[in-house]
């Protein structure tokens, strides 16, 4: 199973930066707090750095995966499992990148909901955004990539602008005492908190189209400390800006941070910083629906008109589905389960099972 | 398919054609000598009388004794355009080119077809770029005459690289059409573009440019010009110098440049005849002005729609005062203001010079302060849509700044049904079709996406010149320096010192 | 051929989804400015066992007018959020909050306990984290009654005013719940009332014990409250009397905080380094006295007003101050309820003040 894309749909190795750092945004940067302060209370800092540095390693680890013969997942499952299993398990995974999108999507409609638009209904902004998507899409990769390219730095920039503004009423004092965690609550903080950086595991599915694969690897790490340093300057302010049980009863604790802010000209910048995140969470979202068109075009051939229609309407039935915010919370939970396993057993798990191949190849063709 | 050039009969001899161009009535064709009867036929509207009579007519009638055949006669001409022809099908066109046919008539077979085409009959003698008009540089700008538009490049790019192809358009009006290139320079991919889609065209009727840059473009489903068009030799000139092609049409005082990003339609000559500083500093004022003309009025129809938290309270009075008698939606406001400036701007250029602006002032002045005073919109968006319309101006290049103003309208129908969110939504969707967008196969926003961070000097900002001395990598250029920078020129007197 | 007909049909489709959108959406959502009612202020009061809620707006009727008039909606319900309901019954227009520039409570109501006020106000996003909260000496319907006198957001303004050149610490809405949900500090809260004049003014703050209000600060103790909390903004004057009974009146304006708890002794040191400015006539005083003498007297003065302070709070056994988030930073194993029963009641204050007078005015 052979990959090589034409060479007019490649994109050169400098975009995986910012397609990285397009892939992890998402709705994650306006709450994750919530959860984290629950589990880790003034450590929430340090859980995040250290799920940041796991991430690195796994990272590493699919770039270890990833080699010339067998470039993308898919690849990798036939190598190893067959052709049948093989498919199962890159079906699986698609399954997960769409429920990741899905999840992505409605959180950001139930955000839209709250703070904007309380009488909107889901199923006209779900059709707006899905027909922007489909626009992006079908554009293929390299407008994806564009996309990625000119919205990824756009949190930073807001946030640059805007965490000015809280310094005023920080207390340092709520960091303290330092490493005060408890082992199990430190384990159940790094568990439920480290979805916040899920999304970079698309590189599994858009690897091949990096121009020049293996030394991407420079930029895709710069990404993801990039990524960490957004997020840990992010958790520490909001640490020090909130008292923890403010954040444990905030559903967005950055959205209540920026609401603090006013400028003579604009009196709330919350909102404009929740229309703003519309340009955040739709390369995100391409991304991954992106990836799932490409997982079947690649398997089965299906031509990614198909599969992207087909796609967008199970994330519209599904976002049309969960009707409340309950559901939405249980969706989490289950896309957040699912993400955790993906990444944190199966990636490590696929990485054991390639070595050991190659270990025994190597021993094969010594021995003969 | 029944196209126009089947309807002409088929011509045997030179009699064939006499006859059938005698219908028209420009058409001449007298008899220089019955003896021999020798003949002279052209199309009055085209030639030019003094070429027939001083290099034509008088050397024949003079030396008529020694002539007895089409050669001699050529010999006798003091004008080397001249041509011996028999082809009949090549014949008919020439003398629709404006060229005269010298032949005996009782052998109609051959013929000498001598260039007599005009030069000034029918073209505007002034050429000044009024539409793109600058402060200072050049005024010098592109006539109808292909022949003056050459003249005024070959000038300006004293070369023997500068090449010119020509081909002819139009299956009706077979309008002469030419792209310039400088070889050595420009990718060949490019060329090969052009001349392809040129050869290709079928349409009647070519009367300006901006047709032919309608039927070569990339994509036709777009609001933004793919391709620039322009009047100023000087920026022509750039163009070719940065490995662009140039493609002049008679009859049309615009030249087409291809292939184009989007960044090119905000350059101004300007920018490099200013000291670098102020270039760039009016660059940037000027993609100011395309970010307020685009967002000013749908953001204010968000805000006054759906987002009343984001107006500081001392605003907040203001702005209600000046809406609480009007009686419809921000939505129905904005649009009729807009439309309305759109037809002042419509009817100015329409309209005579003078006309048109006492019309601008009446228009601008009292349409808009009655309009307040009769409660239909607020004096606040007043100013707004006045501003946005003003900073739309501000583009350099015209089909550009028609572009601008058209894209506020579906933001402002956005902002209204989804506010704020809509008015992203928008905004992102521009953006995926300027990704989208390719001109001759570039990608339209091109140092940006895909970066190229060395054409960026000449980009948001001009660097000084000797730091733009590399031509634009994404135009693929065959000689990518365009000089060299021997050392910075430096002042070697000290200038504390220096008594 | 075929792919531009493909194409020419996905762009009819695109428009018809866009022209059902625009159906589905209509315009019932729309809140144009002009057709909503924008509440300035709100006042909680409690009456017979029911709350009563009053909120102002201005009316627009004439254009360019100097001044609006505003009204006022009252209602009552048992909830805070239930006046709400009542007030739109009484308008054609849509209710909208998010110009809320402050919300008021009697004494009554805040006795009662204001959690439910903080929970709901935090729960609706359209509310700004920089509204303020505020105690009405008076009901708090006398006293925005009394504000429809004044041009709009007058009551905020009178507070931001003192909050940044007065005695008040500063507060608002996010700050208030910062203190409310924090394990080791109470609130507090701005109080103020109508003089004789019908003028308004801030009279000191109101401290909270959990959600209840249970101490209330003079003008004097809560510019002592705003040393010991607040880290930027100074530009407070502070009067005091010399030993040789001059009246003084000084101006503090910057001050450098440093705490450090020592858990053993259970004991706190507050460190400040007061800038001041010198408001009386600099010749009644000589340069040695200003150095030495005065110096010295207005860090005496300070140390003992603050500690006054501290002890005060401390015998109320509230914690506006947040002694117990200082405990909680550096004690691994910090119970609040431990805490507040057992160590802060035994708690010793160390206080070191050292001021410095940079500049006596103009006058020499």
């Amino acid at each position: 199973m052979q990959n090589e894309p034409k060479e007019s749909y490649v994109v050169s190795n400098f975009f995986i930066f910012f397609i990285m750092i397009s892939s992890i945004n998402g709705t994650g940067l306006l709450g994750f707090q919530n959860i984290l302060a629950k589990n880790a209370k003034q450590d929430g800092w340090i859980v995040v750095l250290s799920i940041g540095i796991s991430i690195l390693l796994i990272l590493w680890l699919i770039y270890k995966i990833l080699q010339a013969e067998s470039n993308d997942i898919m690849a990798v499952h036939n190598d190893i499992f067959g052709k049948f299993t093989g498919s199962v398990l890159s079906v699986i995974i698609s399954i997960y990148f769409l429920s990741a999108s899905i999840f992505v999507f409605r959180t950001y409609l139930e955000i839209v909901r709250v703070w904007a638009f309380p009488s909107v209904s889901v199923i006209e902004l779900g059709v707006l955004m899905l027909l922007i998507i489909y626009y992006i899409v079908s554009g293929g990769f390299r407008v994806v990539t564009g996309i990625c390219f000119l919205f990824a730095l756009i949190p930073s920039i807001l946030f640059l602008f805007s965490l000015f503004f809280p310094l005023k009423f920080v207390h340092l004092n709520n960091l303290s005492p330092i490493l005060n965690i408890s082992f199990p609550d430190f384990i159940k903080g790094f568990k439920e908190s480290s979805p916040i950086f899920f999304g970079f595991e698309t590189l599994l599915i858009y690897f091949p189209l990096l121009k020049n694969g293996e030394s991407s690897k420079k930029w895709a790490s710069y990404a993801i400390i990039y990524t960490i340093f957004l997020f840990t300057i992010v958790t520490l302010i909001s640490f020090t800006y909130f008292s923890i049980g403010q954040l444990i009863n905030s559903k967005w604790p950055t959205l209540e941070m920026i609401k603090i802010i006013e400028l003579p000209f604009v009196e709330r910048f919350d909102f404009i910083f929740v229309f703003s995140w519309l340009a955040v969470i739709i390369p995100t979202i391409c991304l991954h629906i992106w990836s799932v068109c490409r997982i079947y075009k690649r398997l089965f051939d299906i031509k990614p008109r198909i599969s992207l229609v087909i796609s967008l309407g199970i994330v519209f039935l599904s976002t049309v589905g969960i009707d409340n915010y309950f559901k939405l919370e249980m969706f989490n939970k289950y896309v957040y389960a699912a993400g955790f396993y993906f990444v944190y057993f199966y990636i490590p798990l696929i990485f054991v099972i390639k070595i050991g191949r190659n270990m025994m190849k190597n021993r094969l063709r010594n021995g003969g | 398919m029944v196209s126009l050039k089947s309807t002409l009969p088929e011509f045997k001899n030179i009699n064939d054609i006499i006859a059938y161009y005698s219908q028209s009535s420009d058409f001449s064709n007298l008899i220089l000598s019955s003896e021999l009867s020798l003949s002279i036929a052209y199309f009055d509207s085209l030639v030019d009388e003094n070429i027939i009579h001083e290099n034509i007519s008088t050397p024949i009638l003079e030396n008529l004794e020694e002539i007895s055949s089409l050669e001699e006669i050529r010999k006798i001409l003091p004008i080397k355009d001249t041509k011996t022809n028999n082809n009949m099908k090549e014949i008919s066109e020439q003398v629709l080119q404006g060229s005269s046919i010298i032949f005996f008539k009782n052998n109609a077979d051959t013929c000498i077809v001598v260039n007599s085409l005009t030069t000034s009959k029918g073209y505007r003698e002034q050429n000044d770029a009024e539409n793109e008009s600058s402060v200072i540089g050049p005024k010098v700008g592109f006539v109808e005459n292909i022949d003056t538009n050459l003249r005024l490049l070959r000038k300006s790019l004293n070369t023997p690289n500068l090449k010119f192809e020509e081909m002819i358009v139009g299956s009706t009006s077979n309008t002469k059409v030419v792209i310039a290139y400088l070889e050595g320079v420009i990718n060949e991919e490019y060329l090969n573009t052009a001349r392809q889609r040129i050869k290709e065209l079928d349409y009647d009727l070519i009367c300006d440019s901006s047709m032919l840059d309608q039927l070569i473009t990339d994509n036709s489903n777009t609001p933004f010009p793919l391709l620039l068009t322009t009047e100023r030799v000087d920026r022509a000139a750039f163009c070719l110098i940065n490995g662009q092609l140039t493609i002049l049409c008679d009859g049309s005082p615009y030249a087409i440049n291809a292939p184009t990003s989007i960044f090119d339609f905000f350059v101004s000559p300007e920018d490099y005849l200013l000291p670098w500083v102020l270039g760039s500093f009016f660059r940037m004022i000027r993609f100011l002005g395309v970010m307020f003309s685009i967002t000013a009025t749908p953001i204010y129809v968000a805000v006054l729609t759906y987002h009343i938290a984001i107006i500081p309270k001392d605003m907040l009075g203001p702005i209600i005062d000046s809406r609480v008698n009007v009686p419809f939606p921000p939505l129905i406001e904005a649009l009729f203001l807009e439309i309305i400036i759109e037809f002042l701007r419509e009817a100015g250029a329409r309209l005579p010079t003078k006309v048109g602006q006492t019309l601008g002032i009446v228009g601008g002045i009292v349409i808009g302060q009655a309009a307040v005073e009769a409660a239909l919109t607020s004096n606040i968006l007043l100013i707004i849509v006045a501003l946005s319309a003003l900073a739309s101006f501000t583009t350099p290049t015209f089909k550009m700044s028609n572009t601008i103003r058209f894209l506020r309208f579906p933001l402002i129908i956005l902002a209204s049904i989804w506010g704020g969110l809509g008015l992203v939504a928008g905004v992102i969707v521009l953006f995926t079709h300027i990704i989208r967008l390719k001109s001759f196969g570039i990608p339209y926003l091109a140092p940006l996406y895909p970066f190229r961070y060395r054409d960026l000097t000449d980009g948001f900002v001009r660097f000084p010149l000797p730091y733009i001395n590399k031509r634009r990598t994404i135009f693929r250029p065959l000689i990518l320096s365009r000089f060299y920078v021997n050392g910075r020129r430096k002042d070697k007197r000290d200038d504390f010192n220096n008594e | 051929m075929t792919s531009i007909m493909n194409k020419n049909n996905l762009c009819r489709r695109f428009v018809g989804i866009f022209f059902i959108c625009i159906f589905i959406s209509g315009c019932s959502r729309t809140t144009i400015i002009d057709d909503v009612k924008i509440i300035q202020s709100l006042g909680y009061d409690l009456e017979n066992n029911k709350i009563k809620g009053t909120a102002s707006y201005p009316v627009y009727v004439e254009s360019m007018q100097e001044s609006h008039p505003r009204k006022l909606f009252t209602s009552e319900s048992n909830t805070t959020t239930g006046v709400y309901t009542s007030f739109s019954n009484q308008t054609a227009h849509r209710i909208d909050m998010s110009q809320l520039g402050s919300v008021f409570f009697s004494e009554n109501f805040a006795k009662n306990g204001i959690s439910d006020l903080i929970g709901n106000l935090n729960s609706d996003p359209n509310i700004s984290s920089n509204s303020t909260l505020i105690i009405s000496s008076k009901s708090a319907s006398d006293l925005l009654e009394e504000s429809m006198n004044y041009p709009p957001y007058f009551l905020s303004s009178v507070l931001d005013q003192s909050m940044r050149n007065g005695n008040i610490p500063l507060s608002n809405l996010h700050t208030v719940s910062y203190q409310y949900y924090s394990e080791g500090q109470d609130m507090y809260i701005p109080k103020m009332d109508i003089n004789e004049k019908g003028l308004f003014v801030s009279e000191g703050v109101g401290v909270f014990k959990d959600e209840k209000l249970a101490l209330s600060l003079n003008n004097k103790e809560s510019l002592m409250l705003k040393i010991l909390v607040d880290k930027l903004g100074f530009n407070s004057t502070y009067e005091f009397t010399t030993s040789d009974n001059k009246q003084l009146l000084i101006k503090i304006v910057s001050n450098n905080k440093n705490s450090h708890v020592q858990i053993n002794n259970s004991e706190v040191t507050y460190k400040f380094k007061l800038k001041v400015y010198l408001k009386e006539q600099a010749s009644k005083l000589s340069v040695a006295n200003i150095n030495n003498k005065l110096t010295k007297e207005i860090e005496t003065n300070i140390r003992t007003e603050l500690t006054n302070l501290l002890e005060k709070l401390k015998k109320e056994n509230v914690d506006p101050v947040g002694v117990g988030e200082l405990f909680r930073g550096a004690q691994r194993d910090w119970k609040r309820y431990e805490f507040y029963e057992r160590v802060y009641p035994n708690i010793k204050f160390n206080i070191k003040a050292n001021v410095n007078i940079v500049n006596t005015g103009a006058a020499k």
